[in-house]
């Protein structure tokens, strides 16, 4: 167990705060050093672009800048290199507030005043696949009307938004209803990074050396059937086996809950399994 | 500690009756996105940063990354919120009054920013080329139609602070007003004073929008009536007067 001071999951509210403080200050002071949001950006002059904002690009507009393709590749090598979701649980600035609200959400539960309700997550492709159709049937990048995440960077960054609405109503259903429902069933930008988080190389991976199966690593995970399907295979093959389901966001939270020290980050492909 | 026992893990499984009480979430919230969306998506047509494509696919390919907003020196473009219609939400546009493009940045610096194509070098690579909009003239509200001088309070309706020119109160109370001409970034190409004679013989001075308009709006914003006389349209072109 990792004390709560050196926990990943400080490192990551610091690290999502720090990118959401960087497009503000960067414009604010004209530091030119991270412009644009999250669907499209500049970091010192290299072009990045967003995975499901180029597809819905591809799908409205059906032509790809080369600015646009060099800031897509660049993503894609990125996110291969540190985990497809790592996006998720580490930059997003949704996934900030949700956790919070993920945190307030669990208490009411613990009190009996909430329940809790779990539903499957491919629903997730389905919401995928309808926001890239509508692109095209709409003519104009449908999601982006209403995405959270461009919301709260937009707002962030060049003064608030009275569409900021929205995601308050989010964390309200979160809260009330479904834990981390948006996360986990609904945004097609996590569905993105995670399919790319599959073949990705920086995960966790599991050791299946005296797990007490105390399930404390499912309580905090909000994709458990990604380390219960983990747990199995490590178990079957007595060996150390690396997370690969798309829903894991490489948040570390079950390294930081984990009492004996089963869970960690690993390289795929370099890492030798032992 | 686990809410679960470790017995059942009942993350992966989901009962009938939560599927179906799913499915019609999923159903329903789509549906009323699917035609509530469109309707609410009826907005304005802005006056959009130079080099933009024509609107549908410009709405097609801004990711609303703000990036034009980023370079802008005089800082005329922003991102449009709700008001302006849902299909515009995070979209750049240039309220002229509020604060006009004057290409102080010389080199159209907004559409070299954007990384998608939404502004578009190919068809503005000079300010002079730009055509973002056309200007009209009010001659009802224009000082220099009716020859008077302005005589209300002095006008605040943008920084003048964030502009390489100033613009000094008696060019408009002491003179008969030209401002929109004087001031207009293109010149002689985009706007001119003609001398009209109206019918009862009195003879005054019309500004007269050229075809080198570009719809950069700062004839819209150096006006200095209450409600300015000469107003950008967005995406209107240009065409002889019959």
């Amino acid at each position: 167990m990792r004390p709560a001071y050196r926990s990943y999951r400080l490192m990551r509210w610091i690290v999502m705060a720090s990118v959401l403080l960087l497009f503000h200050f960067s414009f604010k002071w004209k530091l030119d050093l991270l412009t644009g949001t999250l669907n499209g950006s500049r970091f010192s002059g290299f072009h990045l672009e967003d995975i499901f904002t180029t597809l819905q690009l591809l799908f409205s507009f059906g032509r790809l800048e080369t600015n646009v393709l060099i800031g897509f590749i660049t993503i894609v090598v990125v996110y291969f290199l540190v985990g497809g979701r790592t996006f998720c649980a580490w930059i997003c600035p949704f996934n900030l507030l949700a956790e919070w609200s993920e945190i307030l959400h669990l208490w009411l539960v613990r009190k009996g005043l909430v329940k809790e309700r779990h539903f499957r997550h491919t629903i997730r492709y389905a919401f995928f696949i309808l926001f890239l159709i509508l692109a095209y049937l709409t003519g104009y990048l449908y999601f982006e009307t209403f995405n959270p995440i461009g919301m709260i960077v937009r707002s962030a960054t060049y003064g608030m938004e009275i569409a900021l609405v929205f995601v308050g109503l989010i964390l309200l259903v979160e809260v009330l209803f479904i834990r981390r429902a948006w996360c986990r069933y609904v945004c097609p930008v996590g569905t993105a990074y995670g399919l790319l988080g599959k073949i990705a190389m920086l995960r966790v991976k599991f050791i299946p050396v005296d797990c007490p199966h105390c399930n404390v690593c499912y309580d905090v995970c909000i994709a458990p059937e990604a380390l219960k399907k983990v747990h199995e295979k490590a178990e079957n093959s007595g060996k150390a086996e690396f997370v690969t389901h798309m829903e894991c966001t490489n948040c570390g939270r079950c390294i930081d809950v984990c009492r004996k020290g089963l869970l960690k980050y690993g390289v795929r492909y370099i890492d030798r399994i032992t | 500690m686990g809410i679960n026992d470790g017995s059942e893990i009942p993350y992966t499984g989901m009962t009938r009756r939560d599927f179906i009480k799913m499915a019609s979430i999923v159903v329903v919230g789509s549906v009323t996105g699917i035609v509530t969306v469109p309707l609410l998506a009826k907005g304005s047509l802005l006056l959009r940063p130079p080099g933009s494509i024509e609107e549908k696919p410009f709405l097609a390919s801004c990711i609303k990354c703000g990036q034009c907003v980023q370079i802008c020196p005089v800082h005329a473009i922003r991102l449009s919120d709700f008001n302006n219609g849902l299909i515009n939400i995070g979209t750049p546009y240039i309220n002229a009054r509020a604060g006009a493009c004057d290409f102080s940045c010389t080199g159209v610096q907004c559409v070299l920013a954007c990384p998608t194509g939404a502004l578009d070098h190919r068809i503005a690579k000079k300010p002079d080329e730009v055509r973002i909009g056309l200007a009209r003239l009010y001659p009802e509200r224009c000082l220099s139609v009716k020859g008077q001088l302005y005589t209300g309070p002095e006008p605040k309706n943008y920084n003048p602070d964030l502009y390489r020119w100033k613009v000094k109160p008696e060019e408009y109370r002491e003179h008969i007003c030209r401002l929109c001409v004087d001031k207009c970034p293109i010149g002689a190409k985009a706007i001119t004073m003609e001398e009209i004679k109206a019918p009862d013989g009195r003879v005054y001075l019309r500004p007269t929008v050229q075809e080198g308009c570009t719809g950069c709006g700062v004839c819209e914003m150096v006006c200095p009536v209450q409600e300015a006389a000469i107003k950008v349209i967005p995406r209107m072109k240009w065409r002889k007067r019959a």
